[in-house]
């Protein structure tokens, strides 16, 4: 009977301090108070003619000849905090059958103009707008018929460089 | 502490290993790396630009899809012709051109040049024949290239000092040489030399090499109303044509890059104007012509540069040896000099 007894304090002692033992651990590990979880709607930086860039911009201009230069005028809009650069890059030249024309073959020539004068890229600051114009120019000797240009405005993203050796 | 190696990673159950080859692991780095920058845009804006662009260079009005002109002509050994083509720059840069010939069956006999204007303009004044009219008064005679044209206006008036009045007439003859020394054909309005057409009637006259000038007889005289390489405006009267100006075209196309020509003129029965006969050459004389020699094309040398917006008027000058016989079909091709 005792000997129950004792075994009963035992067991009793044991999960007293086993509970008070899980008790401590708990306290111990919580990692944090709380949690907020914030969800934020984020629109590109910057806009062409004022439209995000899965809207592709599709424009005829107005018949011209070979030998002449034709241009389009458009609009960036620098909606963020920072100054952006943006490259402009012509992406495919196709006469009206779709055939490809090499963009450096002269036949058909594209140039992007900021303030008159031809860029590669132009630096667009923040919260204002530049006008840039798409030039292109045809070959004299340009067979006649409909081209299809497609120009791309980029955001300058550069490359990660690579760490360099000891010298 | 025992390292945990990417065997064990991957070890499943039953001590079963799997072995996943690098390759597979690289692709699901890159694809992991990919998804990563896929948050960046590749690009802020697309434009499509779509243009029609029509020929620089049109030959006669037409672009390549209408060509070829095709023409033709009969001729004899020994002649030529020309013809007149216009090339026209819609550009607005300078562009330089060729001309490029073929003959078949083959060139031998056969000379084919391209020519342009020379801008041939002068203004003559009549020598008055002195014996015919010793109180004469010269007249003053322009000729200009008008484009596809010659013309030659006379002006009765430029040196007359007298009131007009009274039945007066204009005579005007302008007499032809393609060869600048024998005439091959005048053109007049009838002062009553031919009498089966009424006076004052555009004449057209030829040459007759072995007898003369048969301006007299009706078989040789016909109407320039009749001739569509030849315009000539103005009465004789001066009733009808108080300005006292007669003007003769004839197509360029039916003279030659260079001829000659001269005038005979008369002015009679005014009541002031006293009766007067010119000609110019001054030494010209019916039956020993002389000629002013207009130089009124000049040659087009390839490759030739066709400036902005330039509008050029050419003529194809198709010579044929005398030997030469046959049917000949000759190709000219503008091309783009490079």
């Amino acid at each position: 009977m005792n000997r129950t007894r004792k075994v009963r304090k035992l067991l009793l002692a044991g999960a007293i301090i086993l509970a008070v033992s899980i008790v401590i651990l708990a306290v111990a590990i919580i990692q944090y108070y709380s949690t907020i979880k914030t969800i934020i709607p984020v629109e590109q930086a910057v806009w062409v003619d004022g439209r995000p860039f899965n809207e592709t911009i599709v424009e005829t201009l107005s018949s011209t000849y070979g030998g002449c230069t034709v241009y389009s005028n458009h609009t960036l809009e620098n909606r963020g905090d920072v100054d952006v650069t943006v490259l402009f890059e012509v992406v495919n030249i196709t006469d009206g059958k779709g055939n490809p024309i090499n963009p450096l073959s002269g036949i058909v020539e594209v140039s992007f103009l900021v303030n008159g004068q031809p860029v590669g890229f132009t630096n667009v600051p923040a919260h204002s707008t530049v006008n840039f114009q798409i030039a292109i120019h045809f070959h004299y000797a340009i067979a006649p018929d409909v081209y299809t240009i497609i120009t791309q405005i980029k955001p300058n993203i550069p490359e990660p460089s690579e760490p360099k050796p000891p010298a | 502490m025992k390292q945990t190696s990417l065997e064990d990673f991957v070890k499943i159950k039953g001590n079963r290993k799997f072995r996943i080859p690098i390759w597979l692991i690289a692709v699901f780095m890159i694809a992991l790396v990919a998804s990563a920058s896929a948050a960046l845009l590749q690009y802020f804006g697309q434009v499509v630009t779509t243009v029609e662009v029509k020929q620089a260079v049109l030959l006669d009005g037409k672009d390549i899809s209408e060509m070829p002109i095709a023409e033709s002509a009969t001729v004899s050994g020994g002649e030529y012709f020309l013809t007149s083509h216009v090339l026209q720059s819609q550009t607005s840069v300078p562009v330089t051109l060729q001309f490029q010939t073929e003959v078949a069956p083959s060139p031998e006999g056969v000379t084919v040049k391209y020519f342009k204007s020379s801008g041939y303009t002068v203004t003559v004044t009549t020598q008055v024949k002195s014996e015919l009219s010793p109180d004469g008064i010269p007249i003053s005679v322009t000729v200009e290239d008008i484009g596809d044209w010659i013309q030659w206006t006379f002006d009765f008036f430029a040196y007359n000092t007298s009131v007009a009045e009274g039945n007066g007439k204009f005579a005007g003859c302008i007499i032809i040489s393609l060869d600048g020394t024998t005439p091959t054909f005048q053109i007049h309005n009838n002062d009553g030399t031919c009498s089966a057409f009424p006076w004052g009637t555009w004449l057209y006259s030829p040459y007759d090499p072995t007898g003369g000038w048969h301006t007299s007889e009706a078989d040789w005289n016909t109407p320039v109303s009749d001739i569509g390489w030849i315009e000539a405006e103005g009465d004789m009267l001066f009733a009808n044509n108080p300005q006292g100006t007669l003007v003769v075209r004839i197509l360029k196309t039916k003279l030659d890059t260079s001829f000659g020509w001269a005038v005979y003129a008369s002015i009679a029965h005014f009541s002031t104007i006293p009766y007067s006969i010119s000609v110019y050459p001054a030494d010209f004389n019916w039956g020993s012509e002389t000629f002013e020699t207009a130089v009124i094309l000049e040659e087009i040398v390839s490759p030739f540069v066709l400036n902005a917006n330039e509008t050029l008027p050419f003529y194809i000058r198709y010579e044929f040896n005398p030997l030469v016989a046959g049917e000949y079909e000759i190709t000219t091709t503008v091309t783009v000099a490079d």
